[in-house]
């Protein structure tokens, strides 16, 4: 395995390990409550739905990875942004969608310039 | 990557895992340090309104002053415009911890996070209950990951630094000297 599809592996399994743990500490609220459940002492928290579809997007790289289409890789990171946007909008007011805070941002923003540049340049490199 | 492309940098840290090792943790520990600090950066007000969380740090550079010129700074342009300012801070140590734990361009965001570990220090360096050397800590932990190019180190700087080498992009060349 090459370097680069590592990379995409190792950004992949980060995420997807965020979603689940997140999706099990939130087990028992709300689909949609503002307040998520936490990965460990990080800080990042998501509800429900927001680990649900942390999940899966890193299901989508993971696979991305494993196919080597750079297209599933760049949708992932196409969805991670969205979320980043998400915690901007609604990360401390009452209608927080995907149960976010700063800490998520952090990892949204993370994972979508990683998963983007590594299906960037690696489309670039070919 | 041709020799002329190889920095001492990377001469010393290939032939000594040890330090390889050490850069890594050391990158990921302050990843995850600015990770878990964006989480009380609370929006829409930052504490403003309750005279809590980011807003009561920040007051502490007027309230326990520890350099005049930065008490300034923060009370006659800081303080009055303060929502713009959480949000900035918000993003860039958010945005500190997505990249120093990804290693990508961290050349770039280890200064950057010198400069909010020194904005923080001149914050609450005099206030009660602050250990000061935790501040020089950070500050001296990011001039090492800088020193050391630690996104070369199991990060994606060093995967992607060879297809920006071979780029003429001025995007690719920005991010070869941020790496």
């Amino acid at each position: 395995m090459d370097a680069l599809r590592r990379a995409q592996f190792a950004v992949a399994i980060v995420a997807l390990i965020a979603g689940v743990v997140t999706l099990v500490a939130s087990l028992g609220l709300p689909l949609t409550s503002p307040r998520g459940g936490a990965l460990g002492g990080t800080g990042i928290t998501f509800n429900l739905l927001g680990a649900a579809l942390v999940s899966v997007l890193g299901i989508v790289a993971l696979v991305g990875a494993v196919l080597r289409r750079r297209s599933l890789v760049l949708a992932a990171a196409g969805g991670f942004a969205l979320i980043a946007v998400q915690v901007l909008l609604q990360f401390g007011r009452s209608a927080n969608l995907l149960g976010t805070r700063g800490s998520s941002l952090s990892l949204a923003l993370g994972a979508a310039a990683g998963l983007g540049a590594l299906g960037l340049w690696g489309r670039r490199d070919s | 990557m041709s020799l002329s492309r190889t920095s001492p940098v990377e001469l010393t840290a290939e032939a000594n895992p040890a330090s390889r090792i050490a850069f890594f943790v050391t990158r990921i520990v302050l990843g995850l340090l600015w990770i878990q600090n964006s989480g009380w950066k609370t929006p829409p007000d930052f504490g403003r309104n309750a005279g809590s969380g980011l807003y009561k740090f920040t007051r502490f550079a007027v309230e326990h002053e520890v350099f005049a010129p930065y008490a300034f700074i923060v009370r006659e342009l800081i303080l009055p415009n303060f929502v713009v300012f959480g949000w900035l801070v918000l993003i860039v140590e958010a945005s500190l911890g997505a990249f120093l734990l990804l290693g990508l361009a961290t050349r770039l965001w280890a200064l950057v996070g010198v400069a909010q570990s020194l904005a923080i220090a001149l914050s609450v360096l005099n206030a009660p209950g602050e250990w000061s050397w935790a501040y020089y800590l950070m500050i001296a932990a990011h001039l090492a990951i800088f020193a050391a190019a630690a996104g070369r180190h199991w990060g994606l700087d060093s995967v992607l630094r060879p297809a920006w080498a071979r780029s003429d992009s001025r995007l690719a060349r920005l991010l070869l000297k941020a790496s």
